[in-house]
């Protein structure tokens, strides 16, 4: 996995890479974690990543809940359709506002 | 008949069915071992087989099945592999069983031999540890509750809260859910309330569970079984929840509903008073009683079970019921008389001139109609299950000669008369075998010359007009012309320097006495195939016509009327004889003047906007006496890609044709097909057109 992170005015994008599973949760865990801490808006473009099961599923729900507690706005950029179909499965894509 | 035999005679039906059912499963299962699907199907096919027929006092047949199905039993139960010699051996029970079956209706008794060699070989295949009777013994509780929600919908509501080391097991509770859903219709809720903060998490952990419900027709074994390798450390609880008899409607009425009705208050006034109260779910949540999750999980259910109600309901209204054909005979013969009465009442009217009469006759000339259609539309079957019997038998041929052949089909759909399905299914038995045995060559010569091994068979069937086309295609040798015109003049059925286009040689194919293979099989080359199939085709009012390429195959296509009983037709008269011309072959009609017809030299060619048309003079064929008129017409037909013509003195109209068969004494009467009683009670011929064509070019050539 790759996180690329940018920084702008308070905006970060986050755009990961290849895969979100159990191999990079920690990896994830932290990247998402530091972005949350310095930033009034955060945007996680998924366009690049190519597979999710249920441990990536929990860490962008608690980024989710997380950036929702402390009034941060939270967007996800174009999910492919392997993420599609397991938000759609967990019944979530209200949630994530797709 | 009395009850017994109804019920004896109705469960033969049934059974005839699940034996088709079974090879259909069976042929299947060759092609994919490993699909439990299809092993679960042969397996409840047998299981009902042997069930109705002890109850219906075929106690042998019951005898006999309950071997095979315990066999089925142990493959179910992954014990044992699916092999070839498993299928031969279950396809030639089910044979027996059929043989039985008939042998009940009083024809040739069974074979008890036969069945204790089939058995014996059955208990051979399976593992020796378990006899049949062990096995039946050890597995017949499991399996009775198995079979009792087998083939019937149940729905579970299932929470599945695995350990939380479970990603760390390298299990994927994803795939898990896909198991799940791939049962049947399915709701999944994630419930993440126990995720703690980000900052605490252990993202290797699984903090998630989830509620789904499920309803399946698999029973609830095989949801049990997707849960079984992590059962262990995991909350699972299956419950089964009974939603087709906790129907809501039932229920009493609503306070507001019934204050609406009584006027107390507007709907609109409940709308808004409504509006303000919560709802439970959210009353819970803020109460701190539960959380949204378990009531998102819990509407869930509630949609998915409305889901499933519906759907359920939807399928009983669109039930049906089993109707013998013979009462269905009747009924279109009724049609028929109906449709007879009817020409004469709107002759009638025409002739009194009576407004109000012409206007109800109009309107019973629409109702018949409308009968007519859909009574014959009852009796169209769709051909798939015909296709579907010619799988076993490819298959036999293959093994019989030694060549691999893929059957695939196409239009299994397309419905057709019963009456012309079944008699089609000889002539197609034939061509089939024809295609396999001359056309698909063996598969050394056809890789050699670089053809795939298998050689390809496909059945079609489609649509077109008023009429159904089907056709036999195969990637085989094809059909080579000169060997053909070669064996016909030997045969004396053509002249050595007769010109011939390529269509009139695969025409000499139908001739009697025609075969061109050197030796003569089981299965064809006879010499008395092709002219009984043509004959079996035409006498269904259908054509036959043949195209091939040498090395790249053939292609026969059948093309059939799509009911027998009832036709459009055209009236057409000659002196005071009323015929009637089959409307699906006409294309259109002229005026031959008696200037047109002396400058043809007594040729019978006209002239169609510069197009040759041959033509043939009705009255001079059926000998009919009397003046010509000074101008005739000419119905010109479409027969086998020619348009030729047939000249009457008049064309009188459209007419419903309820199709009469002319008694024994006219049956070779050549030309005609039938006949028809008009409204004002006199009787028209029906022309075979092709026939008559047919007569004519023969007696030309003979001349």
């Amino acid at each position: 996995m790759n996180i690329n992170v940018e920084n702008n005015n308070g905006l970060c994008r986050l755009r990961i890479e290849d895969e979100m599973t159990i191999s990079t949760a920690a990896e994830l865990k932290k990247a998402l974690l530091d972005s949350l801490a310095g930033c009034r808006e955060i945007e996680i473009d998924l366009s690049q990543v190519n597979e999710m099961d249920t441990a990536g599923f929990q860490l962008l729900y608690l980024a989710r809940r997380e950036a929702d507690i402390s009034n941060k706005v939270f967007r996800i950029v174009s999910p492919g359709p392997k993420i599609l179909s397991v938000l759609q499965l967990y019944n979530m894509k209200e949630f994530f506002d797709i | 008949m009395s009850t017994a035999d109804q019920h004896r005679e109705a469960y033969r039906e049934e059974a005839m069915e699940l034996l088709a059912e079974l090879e259909t499963s069976l042929l299947d299962l060759e092609q994919s071992p490993d699909d439990m699907e299809l092993i679960g199907r042969i397996f409840r096919a047998l299981h009902t087989i042997k069930g109705s027929g002890s109850m219906f006092g075929f106690e042998d047949i019951a005898e006999f099945t309950h071997e095979v199905e315990t066999v089925f039993d142990i493959v179910r139960n992954g014990e044992m592999h699916v092999t070839k010699e498993l299928i031969d051996l279950t396809l030639s029970a089910g044979d027996h069983v059929r043989m039985m079956l008939d042998a009940v209706h009083g024809s040739n008794a069974a074979d008890s031999g036969r069945a204790g060699e089939i058995i014996a070989a059955l208990q051979k295949l399976s593992p020796g540890k378990k006899g049949p009777h062990a096995a039946r013994a050890a597995s017949s509780e499991e399996d009775e509750s198995d079979l009792l929600h087998e083939g019937k919908s149940i729905t579970c509501r299932i929470r599945f809260r695995p350990p939380g080391d479970i990603f760390m097991r390298g299990i994927n509770p994803l795939l898990i859910l896909d198991d799940l859903r791939a049962l049947g219709e399915c709701r999944i809720v994630a419930q993440k309330e126990g995720i703690p903060a980000l900052n605490d998490i252990d993202p290797e952990y699984c903090y998630t569970y989830w509620d789904a419900v499920l309803t399946t027709d698999k029973g609830v074994n095989a949801v049990k079984e997707i849960f079984e390798f992590i059962e262990d450390g995991s909350d699972l609880r299956i419950d089964i929840i009974d939603i087709i008899d906790d129907r809501p409607e039932g229920g009493h009425k609503k306070l507001g509903n019934i204050l609406v009705e009584r006027g107390d208050v507007t709907p609109d006034e409940l709308q808004k008073i409504l509006s303000r109260q919560k709802r439970i779910g959210e009353l819970l949540v803020e109460a701190d009683l539960i959380d949204t999750g378990k009531v998102e999980s819990a509407l869930t259910e509630q949609r998915h079970v409305r889901k499933v109600q519906e759907k359920h309901q939807r399928s009983e209204t669109g039930s049906s019921i089993r109707v013998s054909s013979d009462k269905l005979d009747r009924l279109v013969n009724l049609v028929g008389e109906l449709v007879t009465v009817q020409a004469r009442l709107t002759q009638t009217c025409a002739l009194k001139n009576d407004p109000e009469l012409l206007s109800i006759s109009e309107e019973v000339e629409r109702l018949t109609e409308y009968l007519r259609d859909n009574t014959m539309s009852v009796r169209m079957v769709p051909i798939g299950t015909t296709f579907n019997k010619f799988k076993r038998l490819v298959r036999d041929l293959s093994a019989e000669t030694g060549k691999e052949v893929e059957m695939s089909t196409e239009g299994a759909d397309t419905e057709l008369d019963k009456t012309v399905i079944d008699k089609l299914n000889d002539p197609l038995v034939h061509m089939i075998r024809n295609s396999i045995d001359h056309g698909i060559e063996p598969p050394e010569v056809r890789e050699a010359m670089g053809k795939p091994r298998a050689g390809m068979l496909h059945l079609s069937a489609r649509h077109s007009g008023a009429n159904v086309l089907i056709e036999i295609t195969d990637d085989g040798a094809g059909l080579d012309p000169q060997a053909i015109r070669a064996r016909a003049v030997e045969k004396g059925l053509t002249e050595p320097d007769a010109e011939l286009s390529e269509k009139d040689i695969f025409a000499l194919i139908f001739e009697p006495g025609f075969s061109t293979a050197r030796k003569i099989t089981s299965l064809s080359g006879r010499g008395v195939g092709m002219d009984v199939v043509k004959r079996s085709i035409e006498a269904l009012r259908g054509s036959i016509e043949i195209s091939s390429q040498k090395d790249i195959g053939t292609t026969v296509t059948l093309k059939l009327p799509l009911t027998l009983a009832i036709i459009d037709g055209l009236l057409v008269k000659i002196a005071e004889e009323v015929f009637v011309i089959p409307l699906s072959i006409i294309e259109e009609c002229v005026e031959l003047s008696r200037n047109a017809a002396a400058n043809g030299n007594e040729r019978h060619i006209s002239n169609v906007r510069g197009e040759i048309v041959p033509y043939i003079s009705l009255r001079e064929r059926f000998m009919i006496n009397g003046r010509k008129p000074p101008i005739e017409q000419i119905v010109i037909t479409r027969i086998e890609g020619r348009r030729v013509g047939l000249v009457v003195d008049h064309v009188i109209g459209g007419h419903q044709t309820v199709i009469k068969t002319l008694g024994r004494v006219y049956r070779d009467v050549e030309g005609v097909s039938g006949a028809t009683i008009l409204g004002d009670g006199r009787v028209a011929l029906i022309l075979d057109v092709p026939r008559l064509v047919q007569n004519v070019e023969k007696e030309a050539a003979f001349s």
